[in-house]
């Protein structure tokens, strides 16, 4: 008799079903709305927001016109150019750099500044657009996204600068449409309603950060993508038993987040969570689960091997990653402080604690300002303070409302441990990996405290999952009535922000 | 005695109707309100923003700044100036290749903030221009500039009597000093589609996309997910 048969408790491996032509042209209605939707505000944010003014926006589309032109990572440390001479036109004699975090100017956008743009640009020699020397600030960055971003980059009809930033926002857009349908596939895997799943999704799709990121050129839209798969393939796997190959895949996933941005580390921690919780879930026997755990540390092995070959493309050993991995110097690293630091970022300073070492921010700055309600542009475009006041309050009410439904449907709840599970790992381990990278970013002097809200995009379909979690515990009628308040909310600060930034651009 | 039925919505009428109901009410609240909000319509603002000072002699002085675009939408002009004595009168030399539209602002007490004064437009639009400010009175007036740096263009420079200045004058072009955004949508749209492969009436059609198009979309989505939650279970 298998130790798998032994066990009462067991879950059988279901039949997997290959999906069929016919299902997969049968998108769910709601599913297929809700791309629309993610498609027109992507479509909307990237015209709304002037070109290059995303946070570091310009750093990165440098990134991707060096790594299309030339196959290689630009340098963070050497150089003298930092930008090719059409971006450096762009930013230095036609004022796209005056216009950034200043609200007074805005962006040239005459049909004769237009034309004369393109006759500059038509006049460079050939093999000069693109070709920026560096250094780039975000050159320590992997590669993933950048490779991404270099097909829209050498697709661009034309190959015009603007065009081609068009473009790379466009390409950043569709990175969106498979957030929300990973966000919908992983809350299928949760609930058995339709309307929690819709509204999980549709919280995706209507943040308005989520919009924002994806209108303009930055790797944090490609990080949520990722997590959002990740999440669904380690939820749909809870579900239907640890295999090779669904731990290679998981594996992948993780390594692709890694190869996309330092903040992807904080998905490593939890890979082995998943695949033992899967295994947990199931209990395999000793020979498959060897093979799956080989399969998942061969892979994440491999990943390593590409990581150390993208390092070195990019200048050797440690010039990937920034803050994420710099321990900077380690004897000033008090564990404690830190400790008290987290603390005092969330609840009110005790009696006995030094008071918490950097600027004074806290829950509501990187949650609600920045991450909830949003702020948008490079910082210069946000909401009347009572916006983020009101959407404070509602996001507490939501707090209460989760942990009540929680507590009311325990027995639910724990009948689901392992998606609850993973979620919950997958929150914290990136909120504690932030939490470190700024503690470590200011213990070693710097002013900027690495913790911002846009960050927190990973946590989208958590996000969501949550807000399905409250409408599946409620009865339909409410559940149907939060479910229309919650998503009415979320579009209001998706068309205000649109607004706000239309009219500090164009108006 | 028959007591009157109640009708309780249904879930997908609750969830739309709610939806709807709360996307109107913010509508007429806060959007319509918005898009009534008066602001300076700007044509384009060739320099950076008033945070550095340039000392203006008085009796003739000249500031003059290059690399100014003109053209049929660039009806005033605005400096930001602060003078402790009364403010003689102050010529504003308005040149590019093929126009010409000097004026003058009239003398006026001491004054701190900003200057706007209207402009002959040019027919169309001409590149290269110059824009000279002319301390026409006794004393010395500070004009607010940009300072060297981030803030200012390479295309343009300034010059003080003559001398090369590192703080550039801050110059804002207005179309009006005051228009609502509702009345100036289809300027607005023109501009976010510059530098783009896209035209304002292509940006038209996505804004009402997402002001209808959107919330109409989501409001079937709720719909037919409710609707869906009402079926009974094929187990």
């Amino acid at each position: 008799m298998s130790r798998a048969r032994a066990i009462p408790s067991r879950v059988p491996l279901p039949r997997v079903r290959r999906p069929s032509l016919h299902a997969i042209r049968r998108i769910p209605r709601p599913l297929a709305l809700l791309l629309v939707v993610a498609a027109l505000l992507s479509g909307a944010w990237s015209l709304s927001t002037a070109q290059m003014q995303g946070p570091d926006e310009m750093d990165h589309i440098a990134y991707v016109a060096h790594l299309a032109e030339t196959g290689k990572i630009p340098s963070a440390t050497t150089g003298n150019a930092p930008y090719a001479p059409d971006q450096g036109q762009a930013l230095f004699s036609d004022g796209w750099l005056r216009l950034l975090e200043n609200r007074a100017v805005r962006p040239p956008w005459s049909a004769l500044s237009e034309r004369d743009y393109r006759k500059y640009e038509d006049a460079l020699p050939s093999g000069a657009p693109g070709r920026g020397a560096g250094p780039n600030s975000v050159g320590k960055n992997p590669p993933l996204y950048y490779v991404y971003e270099a097909i829209g980059w050498k697709l661009t009809p034309g190959g015009h600068f603007f065009g081609r930033i068009f473009v790379l926002r466009l390409f950043s857009g569709l990175l969106l449409l498979a957030l929300v349908t990973f966000t919908w596939l992983l809350a299928g895997e949760v609930f058995r309603r339709r309307l929690p799943q819709t509204v999980a999704a549709g919280v995706v799709a209507l943040l308005p950060m989520d919009g924002f990121m994806s209108g303009i050129v930055n790797p944090d839209i490609m990080l949520a993508a990722i997590y959002s798969l990740f999440l669904w393939t380690a939820v749909r796997t809870c579900r239907l038993g640890l295999t090779w190959q669904r731990a290679v895949g998981l594996s992948v996933i993780t390594v692709a987040a890694v190869l996309t941005q330092g903040r992807g580390l904080a998905l490593v921690p939890v890979l082995p969570v998943a695949l033992i919780v899967a295994w947990l879930r199931h209990r395999q026997g000793l020979r498959d689960t060897v093979v799956s755990a080989a399969s998942a540390t061969a892979t994440v092995v491999a990943g390593f091997v590409v990581y150390r070959l993208a390092s070195a493309a990019a200048g050797g050993g440690a010039a990937l990653y920034g803050g994420e991995v710099n321990l900077g110097n380690s004897s000033v690293f008090n564990v404690r402080q830190m400790l008290s630091g987290i603390w005092q970022f969330y609840l009110p300073k005790l009696d006995q604690m030094a008071p918490r070492i950097g600027p004074a921010i806290g829950y509501r700055q990187l949650f609600v300002q920045q991450y909830v309600a949003g702020v948008f542009s490079s910082f210069d475009v946000y909401f009347p303070y009572w916006v983020y006041d009101l959407v404070q309050v509602f996001a507490g009410i939501g707090l209460i409302a989760l942990y009540s439904v929680l507590l009311l449907r325990r027995r639910a709840v724990i009948a689901r441990w392992a998606p609850a599970i993973i979620l919950a790992t997958t929150a914290l381990v990136l909120l504690l990996f932030l939490h470190v990278a700024s503690y470590r970013a200011l213990v070693n002097g710097s002013n900027n405290p690495l913790i911002v809200g846009r960050y927190l995009l990973p946590l989208g379909p958590i996000l969501g999952v949550a807000a399905g979690a409250i409408l599946a515990g409620l009865p339909r009628r409410a559940a149907a009535a939060v479910g229309g308040l919650l998503l009415a909310g979320l579009l209001m600060l998706s068309l205000g922000g649109l607004g706000l930034s239309l009219e500090r651009f164009y108006a | 005695m028959r007591r009157p039925r109640v009708r309780v919505p249904s879930a997908p009428a609750l969830a739309v109707g709610l939806f709807l109901l709360a996307l109107v009410v913010w509508a007429l609240a806060k959007g319509v309100p918005f898009l009534d909000t008066q602001a300076q319509a700007v044509y384009a603002t060739p320099t950076g923003q008033p945070a550095a000072q340039i000392s203006l002699p008085g009796k003739g002085g000249h500031l003059c700044t290059t690399g100014i675009e003109y053209g049929p939408q660039a009806r005033y002009v605005e400096i930001t100036t602060r003078s402790k004595y009364p403010l003689g009168p102050i010529g504003l030399e308005v040149r590019a290749p093929g126009y010409r539209a000097d004026t003058t602002l009239p003398a006026r007490g001491p004054q701190n903030g900003v200057l706007i004064a209207k402009i002959a437009p040019a027919t169309r639009e001409v590149g290269g221009g110059t824009l000279c400010v002319v301390n026409h009175g006794r004393h010395r007036v500070i004009v607010f500039g940009a300072p060297p740096g981030r803030g200012t263009s390479a295309a343009s420079t300034t010059t003080l009597n003559g001398k090369p200045s590192p703080t550039q004058v801050s110059i804002t072009l207005l179309t009006s000093p005051s228009a609502s955004l509702g009345s100036r949508l289809g300027a607005i749209f023109d501009h976010a589609a510059a530098f783009r492969p896209v035209t304002g009436w292509e940006v038209w059609v996505l804004a009402l996309l997402v002001g209808i198009g959107v919330p109409i979309a989501i409001a079937v989505a709720l719909a037919s997910a409710a609707a869906e939650d009402e079926l009974p279970r094929p187990d």
